[in-house]
């Protein structure tokens, strides 16, 4: 396979190269050290449904995440949008099969899959490519509705009532099988995933479950993803008005048990001379100084904004140079999977990073939407540590390596109590965290580049302090700049002068109610004292 | 700088500046009130003056009866005064009533003065002329229709007038008798006090000045034959006259112990009538007597004149203008950009305010509480605001009655 893949695999970096600048995307070369392995040729990912309203509901953007896990572009349609001859482009083509009730035998892409020889993996589904049934030797059966258990790694999850289901019931005794899947009604187990040769089937993928770990082992595989990976404390949701002192007792609490983390800090582009946004900077010095490493978060989209306003490279180049100068260095960047299909935000607003944390869609809003997906060479398979908490673990210390870098994530906590929860569970996990800063990580702007390499921050090649430096932030901070006044002297020396009268007066004032006082009650309060009235 | 800034800097000296010499003026009145509280009254002569009691009446049924009764009731030697009521061109049933009065009081010098539209009707100054030449008391007294004056009101101004001769006249104090009828009574009767014991007690105190505030005082005869009587086309005679009795060298004195009760407006719509008429006349007085600024023989009065002048010109302009300026600017009108006091300044101006006002109030009995605290506060950011409302009003109408040579007529508070 190897020897196979020796010159196809030259050609594909050149075809991405192609790819990428067709699709315009400027997205910056990582670093020499940190370059995306052999596997990020582009995958052409074809679907036949999105199983809107089923539990397989977001299994593509599943997919598509897991191959930006794998520094890996992507280009993403639907069968139904497939032109014929497109499978000529690309070396690696992955189908979902969905809807076992659409058939793709009278189509374009199955006459052009007939004559294709490149990489193939399949999710679902009985429609094999020739080529493919024969390399795996596959036997597939329909499975009716039944709960089955998925064993995958160190890892095991009970999926209930899963549905349209085609286990393997067969393969050649060359392929490699990927987890356990046991059905509960009659014991039947299948292997989860099965390759071989470039070609590869998994039987189920859906969102939000272990089947995402579990697709993981044969991706790894098929994709020959190399190295080691790691597992990250990815903490979210941290805002200029997030409860600081609750970020820092974080920072405290995972450094006294040992938990390397990383920040995804949202961007601030306004008023960052504010006290507020000082607070905010001393916290994230405060969070670096407890070994938490910094990523920039994406900032949310406006939804006027446009591929003319240009304005998002220097917003966040001025973010980064702000960072930097006050002592931090972000090492990458966090955001929605939908951000790396936009020309605008991957050129504008990605560019200056190699390593991405990419998470689930949300409200994504395109500006300017791209068919291919940008990859970067360190790019976390972000998972909800909540998730993760759901899998039963086989064993009382996780043996198999991870089959990807995963980042457990949390959203800062609304209380202390919810925190300690969490890092006590982290802590129970047994997982041994990795440190983002160990691995070489790069961000460029026009100005500086924050680099990490071995545990190390470099701000231009310059090794930073990472100690805490706490500063008073000014309390009396004038938020609008104060007018040019005239007669400022003028006012300034009759304001000292009257305050001297006034307050004298004042006195002199108060000794009188003193003494009005007394002579009240004397003259009208006791008996025999003078009555003037009416 | 803008030429706005010059003009706010103007207006803000101006108002500090008359802050300032109204604080020296409360300390002054509060120190006159210590040193009277303790001295009595001088005695009055082994033969008692004659005294005319001067009461001028315009459709005054409502009150006149109370108000003559009061006088005929005063402990001053009752074959020593004579009571003059000028019941001029009333059209109520004034005349009747002191008809009856007449009758139940025959043993009394009780004289009632009736004129109709031709003889009379042209104004409180017109009315006093003609009382004043029925008149025989070498001291002539004058009390408002509405007053009901305390029993020894009369005697310690005679007293007062007796024992110095360089007094032209002596002015006794007046008291809201109707103080607990509204929330705009309680002000005046804050005002009242307050400005009695700071314009009045004050002036007198470092000036030896005092204005005649139109009831419950006493003048020599010859004082108002040698003016020439009242100026008929002064509304505030009283002011007007004080100015001339100063020329000829006399001074008017405050003698606090001699009280007067009176009605005062219990509606925002008789008050701002009655006071802006006042300003009007104030106004009337000042321009008239503004040359005396630039006469030596007017030295002593000068600062009177310049309080006038201060209070009804400088302040009120310098209100308006550097609150139409302030309004101007902040709907972006006008530029300016002239710094200002500190927001403390501010502050502990206000608080000299409260505290100056309350320790003018608590010379009196029954005032001195906590409501009147908040009432004083409340006060500052309403009553005083609507003060500045009238007097722009009374300059506004002295200068449309000068164009349109309008005649003075009566005006008189409305009765209810």
């Amino acid at each position: 396979m190897r020897k196979r893949f020796g010159i196809p695999g030259t050609a594909a970096l050149i075809a991405l190269a192609i790819a990428l600048a067709c699709a315009s995307v400027s997205v910056r070369p990582a670093s020499a050290a940190n370059k995306p392995p052999s596997s990020a040729a582009p995958v052409l990912l074809l679907y036949d449904s999105l199983a809107l309203s089923t539990p397989r509901e977001g299994n593509v953007e599943t997919l598509e995440r897991l191959f930006a896990a794998y520094g890996v572009p992507v280009a993403a349609m639907s069968i139904d949008r497939y032109a014929k001859g497109t499978l000529k482009s690309y070396r690696r083509v992955a189908v979902v099969r969905n809807a076992p009730d659409l058939s793709i035998a009278d189509d374009a892409l199955a006459s052009d899959l007939a004559a294709y020889d490149g990489d193939y993996l399949q999710i679902g589904g009985q429609e094999l490519p020739g080529r493919v049934q024969a390399r795996l030797g596959l036997a597939l059966t329909a499975a009716p509705l039944d709960t089955i258990r998925l064993e995958a790694g160190d890892y095991g999850q009970t999926l209930s009532a899963v549905e349209d289901l085609d286990y393997i019931a067969g393969a050649s005794g060359d392929a490699k099988r990927y987890g356990t899947l046991t059905f509960a009604s009659d014991g039947t187990r299948s292997p989860y995933a099965v390759s071989a040769g470039g070609c590869a089937y998994a039987s189920y993928l859906a969102g939000g479950g272990l089947t995402e770990l579990a697709l993981a082992y044969a991706l790894k595989d098929w994709l020959h993803a190399g190295g080691e990976f790691g597992a990250y404390v990815l903490i979210k949701e941290i805002y200029p008005f997030s409860d600081l002192e609750l970020l820092k007792t974080l920072a405290d609490k995972l450094y006294d048990a040992g938990v390397p983390f990383t920040a995804s800090v949202k961007p601030v582009f306004y008023n960052t001379d504010y006290p507020a946004m000082q607070r905010y900077l001393q916290a994230l010095q405060y969070v670096q100084a407890r070994n938490g490493s910094i990523v920039v978060d994406a900032p949310a989209v406006a939804a006027t904004s446009t591929a003319a306003d240009g304005s998002l490279h220097g917003k966040m180049s001025g973010f980064i140079e702000l960072l930097a100068a006050n002592g931090i260095a972000p090492l990458g960047m966090g955001a929605g999977l939908f951000w790396t299909y936009d020309n605008v935000y991957a050129s504008q607003g990605m560019s200056f990073f190699d390593s991405v944390f990419l998470e689930p869609n949300a409200d994504g809003q395109h500006v300017q939407s791209t068919g291919t997906s940008a990859a970067f060479a360190f790019s976390p398979y972000v998972m909800p540590f909540t998730q993760f908490q759901d899998f039963e673990r086989l064993s009382a210390v996780p043996r198999t390596p991870l089959p990807l870098n995963l980042a457990l994530s949390f959203d800062l906590f609304p209380d202390a109590a919810s925190m300690d929860v969490a890092v006590a569970a982290i802590s129970r996990s047994w997982i041994s965290f990795a440190d983002l800063k160990s691995g070489p990580h790069a961000v460029h702007t026009d100005r500086l580049t924050v680099q990490s390499s071995g545990g190390s921050l470099l701000i231009d090649g310059k090794a930073l302090d990472i100690g805490k430096h706490e500063r008073a932030v000014d309390a009396d901070y004038a938020y609008t700049a104060a007018a040019k006044t005239s007669f400022a002297k003028l006012f300034g020396v009759q304001n000292r002068i009257l305050l001297v009268i006034i307050g004298a007066a004042l006195a002199v004032f108060v000794l009188f109610l003193f003494i009005g006082y007394r002579r009240y009650k004397r003259k009208f309060l006791y008996p025999g004292g003078r009555h003037d009235a009416l | 700088m803008t030429p706005y800034d010059i003009l706010m800097l103007i207006s803000v000296i101006c108002i500090w500046s008359l802050l300032l010499v109204n604080v020296a003026l409360i300390v002054a009145g509060y120190l006159f009130y210590l040193q009277t509280d303790r001295l009595p009254v001088p005695s009055l002569p082994e033969t008692p003056p004659f005294v005319s009691v001067m009461v001028p009446a315009h459709n005054e049924g409502m009150v006149i009866v109370k108000t003559v009764e009061s006088l005929l009731a005063l402990n001053y030697p009752h074959d020593r005064y004579e009571i003059i009521v000028i019941n001029d061109n009333s059209s109520d049933n004034s005349s009747e009533l002191l008809a009856g009065l007449q009758r139940r009081y025959a043993d009394r010098n009780l004289i009632v003065i009736n004129t109709d539209k031709v003889t009379g009707g042209k104004g409180k100054s017109n009315a006093l002329n003609i009382g004043f030449a029925q008149s025989k008391g070498e001291l002539i007294a004058i009390y408002d229709a509405d007053n009901t004056p305390e029993k020894t009101a009369l005697t310690y101004l005679v007293a007062e007038i007796m024992a110095d001769a360089k007094l032209g006249a002596v002015i006794g104090k007046f008291r809201t008798r109707n103080r607990n009828a509204s929330l705009l009574t309680r002000f005046i009767n804050i005002e009242t006090l307050s400005f009695q014991w700071m314009a009045q007690a004050g002036r007198w105190k470092l000036f030896k000045l005092c204005t005649i505030p139109g009831t419950n005082f006493i003048m020599r005869r010859h004082i108002v034959e040698e003016i020439g009587g009242w100026d008929v086309k002064a509304i505030a005679e009283d002011t007007e006259i004080s100015f001339r009795i100063y020329m000829m060298g006399y001074r008017i004195k405050f003698q606090p112990k001699s009280v007067t009760w009176e009605q005062e407006p219990q509606t925002v719509k008789v008050w701002f009538k009655q006071r802006s008429r006042w300003a009007k006349g104030n106004v009337y007085v000042i321009v008239k007597n503004f040359p005396l600024l630039f006469n030596r023989k007017a030295a002593r009065i000068r600062f009177d004149i310049l309080y006038f002048v201060a209070i009804y010109f400088l302040l009120v302009s310098s209100l308006i203008v550097s609150d139409l300026l302030l309004v101007l600017h902040a709907l972006g009108y006008v530029k300016t950009t002239i710094a200002g006091f500190s927001s403390f300044l501010w502050m502990l101006a206000i608080t000299l305010f409260v505290v100056g006002t309350y320790i003018t109030l608590i010379t009196e009995k029954g005032e001195m509480k906590l409501s009147n605290l908040w009432l004083i506060m409340l006060m500052y950011v309403t009553y005083c605001q609507m003060w500045m409302v009238v007097a722009a009003y009374g300059l506004y109408n002295y200068f449309k009655d000068q164009i349109f040579k309008r005649e003075v007529k009566w005006y008189k508070t409305e009765r209810f």
